[in-house]
């Protein structure tokens, strides 16, 4: 594994010397994934924080233009990234007890999950662009305008739309990414029960994606 | 591999019981269609906020406990996490309770938003018009759109005398 000359080596190949033993090792690493984590609540909730002050001087602004959103297709949305973040645990349930086929298995179910999500939204962005339900000056949805007269300015909702799905989108791509990453390194044999760090750390990422997603779906599709 | 001298250079992670993640995805899904069907029920504004909120919550605690781990951990994380979320709190707190009390303060001049804005003089038209006009109406008049605003004060919180002096008018 390690190409070092020197075999008197009495640790795993994947122990990095600053480190006194694997578990040291590992909880090093979580502790900061979980610094990240924090800062990305922290990013998210900037824009829930413009998200509630918008709501609170416009309830019926959010009330009337959210209707535009189909909850099935968020609720869809849900239920995958729910369904991800189970094969995701179950993939590192796998790596704990050696089981590398079955990492691997659940790591593929995992991205496709994601694709999943990834092409819904597809879907509803761009029927939200063919209707013209567009943030700010772009809005030109006027059939919506003639069906809801009494909803003022709309565009400000979608703008909060598209913003948060979108980062969020963002998010889940840059987890596809990663994703993939692992995929490959656990198929090339990478980890083992003793060293599955990346992996664990690549499913706190996510597990973050699905929680805000959690958060998103009742504020944005079901008002 | 680890043979040699180390007393425990394997660690023993807590592996979850399969039937715990089990338990926990199926709860998460059935509190999903709770989301969904709760929504439908109308508890006023507040109380489904509220409501809502509080689902959420229960399935990203559970998210967080059993499938982040954090309750199988050292309890330094959950310190962490809910630091976090205690700063998010006064940020989102803090900050509407400035903006629902601002009006209390100074009287509000009525923003764009309370109005309208200016961008829906022409959509509004056209809306009403059934699309007749096709788009590419040619006359943009421009000058007209600021000051005969039928202020139907959309927002509860455009107090009504404000000598709004246009504060985006680009005539001058």
């Amino acid at each position: 594994m390690s190409a070092s000359t020197n075999d008197t080596h009495g640790h795993h190949p994947r122990l990095a010397h600053h480190f006194f033993e694997m578990e040291q090792q590992h909880e090093s690493a979580k502790l900061g994934m979980w610094l990240f984590l924090l800062t990305e609540i922290l990013f998210f909730g900037g824009l829930f924080c413009f998200y509630g002050v918008y709501r609170a001087l416009h309830p019926e602004m959010f009330i009337g233009a959210s209707k535009m959103l189909d909850w099935r297709l968020g609720g869809l949305n849900t239920v995958v990234l729910l369904i991800s973040s189970f094969t995701v645990a179950m993939s590192i349930r796998a790596i704990q007890q050696n089981k590398v086929k079955a990492c691997a298995f659940h790591l593929t179910v995992t991205i496709v999950c994601a694709f999943v999500f990834l092409v819904v939204k597809y879907f509803e962005y761009t029927a939200k662009i063919e209707h013209g339900l567009l943030p700010g000056s772009a809005f030109s949805d006027t059939h919506f305008l003639a069906q809801h007269p009494e909803v003022k300015n709309p565009h400000i909702f979608f703008g909060i739309y598209f913003c948060m799905t979108g980062l969020h989108g963002f998010h889940v791509v840059c987890g596809i990414a990663y994703m993939a990453w692992l995929l490959y390194l656990t198929l090339k044999g990478r980890f083992d029960s003793q060293y599955y760090a990346p992996i664990e750390m690549g499913g706190l990422y996510w597990h973050l994606v699905d929680l805000i997603w959690i958060y998103l779906f009742p504020l944005l599709y079901l008002i | 591999m680890s043979a040699s001298t180390d007393t425990h250079a394997d660690h023993h992670p807590h592996i979850t019981p399969l039937w715990v993640y089990f338990a926990v995805i199926s709860t998460l899904l059935f509190l999903t269609v709770v989301t969904v069907a709760v929504a439908q029920v109308d508890l006023g504004e507040v109380m489904n906020l509220i409501v809502a909120m509080a689902v959420a919550t229960v399935k990203a605690s559970l998210v967080a406990f059993i499938f982040m781990h954090l309750l199988f951990d050292n309890k330094f994380y959950t310190y962490l996490l809910v630091a976090s979320l205690v700063f998010l709190s006064v940020f989102i707190t803090f900050c509407l309770f400035d903006t629902m009390r601002r009006h209390e303060v100074r009287p509000e001049v009525a923003k764009p938003i309370a109005v309208e804005a200016d961008m829906y003089t022409e959509l509004r038209a056209i809306a009403a018009e059934g699309h007749h006009a096709e788009h590419g109406d040619g006359e943009h008049a421009d000058e007209d759109s600021h000051d005969g605003h039928g202020t139907e004060a959309g927002g509860a919180h455009a107090p009504a005398a404000a000598p709004a002096s246009g504060d985006s008018a680009p005539a001058h």
